[in-house]
């Protein structure tokens, strides 16, 4: 299962972006224990030697897998399992693979695999990115949301670059308005998660 | 951090931790990329980190095959890959190789890989495939090996960079990172506010969220500002950002 561990508002939402749990399982186990899983101790970074985890022994650990939720994964065949979160420019993703039975998951194989997951993610990214760029941010905007982002006030803005403090405004505003931000702040912060700034 | 030539200075060893390999050392580091360069069939190899903050994106020299000095070859690769390189290095973890011709093997094996991307870059960059990395916290770096040589099939390629990624999880580990001081002192709240911020919310809806006041959330706001020596909130969003304290 591959998750996408967006966050919208503020507040954790995740997607499920491609799966072939049948849909039973998914409906019993919930989101919420998919996200718990996204953070769970077991659950490693993109590089990090991947662990393989088996929800009984978790559930018994006592933590953040619960009894019934480790009895559901298990009747559903996710005996063993390994997940990894993978982080790919402002968005980060959680792909889990179960088997069976244990001993079936390869971990030699795991990371390479990873690896070419990444770059997907990377390609979804960017191709996404290129949709969004049929409004693409102009030089000038983005030096304006780059000074505008060292702390720089709008008149002072307006020296660097030598224009008038109105010119400056309508930069920004265009800015937020092609990011699709509510203010300055918000269209800041997604310009860097994005790498635009 | 740098020290007078401009390289990353590290600060001493970290404390061994969980489930990543035990490197004790640079040097150790350093023969392990070795190693993979050699793999790949490159001649030279680097690690450059991409500068966490400031105006515009660039390239450091943190160590090479030249170790424990960096190669004048190095730095002026370092000097030479502009802010856009930067930028897609730190957006796609896709690995990218230039080449000045197509006789070469580099050019001949790494067309065929799925996922490698060619870039246009004048000849006196010589052939490399550069390799993005980045770790958990949001340190983003590239380790490029360099050669005519270099041939990797497509299994070969994701294999080689994910064991680059490991290297790299410890190396950007001994790096003192500049957050330290800040984040200690940045509460969690502060930091809950700040996160919020950046994701468009007024005072008003941060303080209806979180079940605070509206003044109460503006002193969160203020106090985060003053720690991470920000000008205004916005300077303050940017800074947090820039340094992994939210993301």
């Amino acid at each position: 299962m591959l998750i996408d561990l967006s966050r919208e508002g503020g507040v954790d939402d995740p997607q499920i972006v491609a799966s072939n749990w049948i849909y039973d399982t998914i409906r019993e186990v919930g989101l919420d224990l998919v996200k718990r899983i996204a953070n769970a101790p077991t659950t490693t970074f993109l590089g990090k030697q991947p662990r393989l985890w088996f929800p009984a022994a978790e559930a018994g650990r006592g933590g953040w897998l619960r009894e019934t939720e480790a009895a559901a994964l298990e009747a559903d065949g996710h005996c063993e399992m390994a997940s990894t979160r993978i982080r790919v420019a402002a968005a980060t993703h959680c792909i889990i693979f179960s088997a069976q039975a244990p001993r079936s998951i390869s971990t030699s194989a795991l990371p390479a695999a990873q690896m070419e997951l990444s770059y997907a993610l990377s390609v979804l990214a960017c191709g996404a990115r290129a949709s969004e760029c049929r409004n693409p941010i102009s030089e000038r905007e983005r030096e304006c949301l780059r000074w505008v982002s060292e702390g720089k006030t709008t008149d002072e803005v307006a020296v660097i670059l030598g224009v008038s403090s109105n010119t400056v405004n309508s930069y920004v505003a265009h800015a937020i308005q092609k990011l699709s931000a509510r203010n300055r702040a918000m269209a800041i912060a997604t310009a860097i998660r994005t790498g635009i700034i | 951090m740098l020290n007078r030539e401009g390289n990353i200075a590290f600060a001493g060893l970290a404390a061994a931790t969980d489930d990543i390999p035990q490197f004790d050392t640079l040097p150790e580091m350093v023969q392990r990329f070795r190693r993979i360069c050699e793999e790949a069939g490159g001649s030279e190899f680097a690690l450059l980190l991409v500068s966490p903050a400031g105006q515009g994106r660039r390239m450091l020299p943190c160590l090479d095959h030249a170790y424990p000095v960096i190669s004048p070859t190095t730095r002026l690769l370092a000097v030479s890959l502009g802010e856009a390189f930067c930028r897609r290095v730190a957006s796609s973890t896709q690995p990218c190789w230039w080449a000045p011709d197509d006789e070469c093997a580099i050019a001949g094996s790494l067309a065929r890989c799925l996922w490698a991307e060619r870039l246009a870059f004048p000849a006196e960059l010589g052939a490399a495939l550069a390799l993005p990395l980045l770790d958990e916290c949001g340190s983003h770096g590239v380790f490029i090996v360099r050669g005519r040589d270099v041939s990797l099939t497509t299994a070969g390629l994701a294999d080689l960079q994910v064991r680059c990624l490991a290297i790299f999880a410890m190396v950007a580990r001994l790096r003192p990172p500049p957050a330290r001081g800040a984040a200690r002192t940045m509460s969690r709240r502060e930091l809950e506010c700040l996160s919020l911020t950046a994701d468009g919310q007024t005072s008003e809806e941060i303080a209806a969220r979180l079940g605070l006041s509206v003044h109460t959330a503006n002193q969160y706001l203020t106090n985060s500002t003053q720690k991470l020596n920000a000008v205004n909130r916005m300077h303050a969003v940017a800074k947090a950002l820039r340094m992994g304290l939210i993301d």
